[in-house]
């Protein structure tokens, strides 16, 4: 039977389940993300002959053209990737037969760099967040819409269930017991950022509109079978000719787009059909001066270097871009990526106190009653936070250890990150329900603080011994990616070390105490 | 903690209507939207469909939250189901009365 709730009850019921059923999920979307936005920072650390510095100047011709016309003459699509601040080196792509392909070239020694044999921060932490690397379907992609959707719902209804809202905004009482710190700090962390989390989710959707919105979209355009991607972006293509064909200069072409932009660095050059009459170059901007992540691309013809278009987003869809930028942050300011990156964390410890409430608030009723469903979620807890802390820490010590020549070795480093993981879940529900240690939630929660601490110790130092490059010498310098990471490293320690003592000394509360904490609760 | 709660049965139809329905009442949405600032001429087609598109997600959020927030399941579906088909036939309209016209 359907009962009849006020609209803050069946709020509240909702949040609550909401919560619980979506918190791993949406701690790894957001763990992920506010890793993505060091990505290339990571991508230094864990591919140690990337850190050179930036060059001077860039020429299609001299750095990129050579090679690729030695590693893929036949490829369909070239992709040069121009280096810049954050990514020193040169990325070459093309469209091979297992797929797309890269290599990194060292600008200023004219040389390839080797496989560096991981997938780094932008090929491993950066699409977890958005797809969790089931790319199968979109499955990922869909996953990620239901979850941004849950976490708006999760918002509205936080709000709606808040009666004293403003007051929570200034409430924080570390000093009390563990329950009411969690509770505090979950409502303060919410409501602190409260727009930040809204517009970071609801950008993440608008992101993927063109996925989600595809049924949509199609039938609008059911009448005449147009193509909106077309129409959107003034998108250029043509067949191949089959026929042999020489490419004009690129660099000429690049010095053109920049006067039509009136300024400005190369983001990426993309060629279709390279070594054919019809080949197109389509030169594109970085966005490093704007919010709005547009590339404002120009597309020429690649054997006579004519401008056969040049793209101009209309307001709508400079809108979604911006919405775009807003959320991946393309333009060069430290001082808002570090604010993105510690409002990254924030979240992530918003996510984990609601779910650590859940438990908190159904302990002494549960135990009362004889059921075991709390430790089952302070098992998913410990698993689905500190576990993913475990897991990405216990990545980057493989990073550092596995031998450089081992075969698919940035697939070993990826299956140590899942082989971690699920260790991470399987010792906390080994913990629930073991005479010894179920009566105490924290021993996991402490166990796993441990390890990450010690992991990150690890990192830390095996980075000096392998590389050569630790913390002074990397500040010496000025590789500051690399010293960035290891000082978020020992930071990470710190942290780690400091809950594992307040968990050691701060015991969750007895039977009676968490009983009166029900009453308190939201 | 609330102690009020709805039934399982219950709390799944309602996530079911709002999950589902609130994406269908999304894609109606953003049928109906663009083609009525397309058939007016407000926007070309392409950018109709997407200022159409970013605030459909907050009406498939909105249907969560009215599923749950309906006094009955009956209810919740009709606001999800009914606006849904509102916006559809809105999209229908713009798409076909013109050629009647």
């Amino acid at each position: 039977m359907d009962k009849k709730l006020s609209l803050r009850q069946s709020m509240d019921y909702l949040h609550t389940w909401a919560g619980v059923l979506f918190s791993v999920l949406l701690f790894l979307v957001f763990f992920m993300g506010t890793l993505s936005v060091f990505d290339r920072e990571i991508d230094r650390w864990m591919m140690p002959e990337t850190r050179i510095a930036a060059p001077r100047a860039v020429s299609f011709e001299r750095d990129a053209l050579v090679h690729l016309e030695q590693l893929a003459p036949d490829a369909r699509l070239w992709m040069v990737q121009y280096p810049y601040s954050r990514e020193p080196t040169m990325s070459l792509g093309w469209m091979g037969e297992d797929g797309i392909e890269t290599r990194h070239v060292d600008v200023e020694k004219g040389r390839v760099l080797t496989d560096p044999g991981t997938k780094g921060g932008s090929g491993f932490f950066y699409p977890f967040h958005y797809s969790f690397h089931l790319d199968w379907m979109d499955i990922g992609a869909w996953l990620l819409a239901i979850v941004s959707i849950a976490m708006l719902v999760l918002l509205v209804s936080g709000v709606v269930i808040h009666k004293k809202i403003f007051a929570d905004f200034f409430t924080f009482r570390p000093g009390k017991s563990i329950q009411r710190a969690t509770l505090d700090l979950h409502n303060a962390s919410s409501v602190l950022l409260l727009p930040f989390h809204f517009v970071i989710t609801l950008s993440g959707l608008i992101i993927f509109l063109f996925i989600y919105m595809e049924a949509g979209i199609a039938v609008i355009y059911a009448k005449d079978g147009g193509s909106i991607i077309k129409e959107a972006f003034n998108h250029v293509s043509r067949p191949a000719a089959k026929e042999p064909g020489k490419l004009a200069s690129v660099d000429a072409m690049v010095a053109r787009s920049r006067a039509m932009w009136g300024g400005g660095e190369v983001r990426r050059i993309i060629i279709r059909n390279p070594n054919d009459k019809n080949a197109l170059v389509e030169v594109q901007r970085r966005p490093h001066d704007q919010i709005v992540n547009d590339n404002v691309s120009v597309t020429f013809d690649g054997a006579t270097g004519e401008v056969l278009s040049q793209q101009r987003l209309s307001p709508t869809l400079q809108v979604q871009r911006f919405f775009s930028g807003l959320h991946m942050i393309p333009f060069d300011h430290w001082w808002l990526r570090w604010m993105y990156f510690a409002m990254g964390l924030v979240s992530c410890v918003m996510i984990g106190t609601g779910l650590l409430l859940w438990v908190e608030k159904r302990r002494a009723r549960q135990e009362k009653e004889g059921r075991v469903g709390y430790r089952a979620v302070n098992a998913v807890a410990v698993g689905g936070t500190m576990g993913v802390l475990v897991a990405t820490l216990s990545m980057l010590v493989a990073n550092k250890l596995l031998p450089p020549d081992l075969m698919d070795r940035a697939t070993v480093e990826q299956w140590v990150f899942f082989a971690a993981w699920i260790i991470a879940f399987l010792h906390p529900v080994a913990r629930a329900f073991h005479p010894r240690s179920r009566t105490d939630l924290r021993i996991a929660w402490r166990e796993q603080a441990w390890a990450g601490a010690g992991l990150a110790m690890l990192a830390a130092a095996l980075n000096a011994i392998v590389t050569d490059d630790h913390l002074l010498t990397a500040l010496g310098q000025g590789k500051l990616a690399v010293a960035g990471t290891d000082l978020m490293l020992l930071a990470t320690a710190v942290l780690a070390v400091a809950a594992a003592r307040r968990l050691a000394v701060h015991g969750m509360p007895a039977r009676s105490e968490a009983a009166s904490m029900h009453k308190v609760a939201i | 903690m609330s102690n009020t709660r709805f039934t399982w049965q219950a709390a799944l139809t309602r996530a079911l209507i709002g999950a589902l329905g609130g994406f269908a009442a999304a894609l109606c949405f953003m049928i109906g939207t663009a083609s009525v600032l397309a058939a007016t001429g407000w926007l070309p087609r392409a950018d109709a469909a997407i200022a159409a598109g970013m605030p459909a997600f907050l009406i498939w959020m909105m249907a969560v939250l009215i599923a749950f927030g309906a006094a009955s399941v009956c209810r919740a579906a009709g606001w999800v189901f009914g606006g849904a088909t509102g916006f559809a036939l809105l999209g229908w309209m713009c798409q076909h009365l013109p050629r009647a016209v």
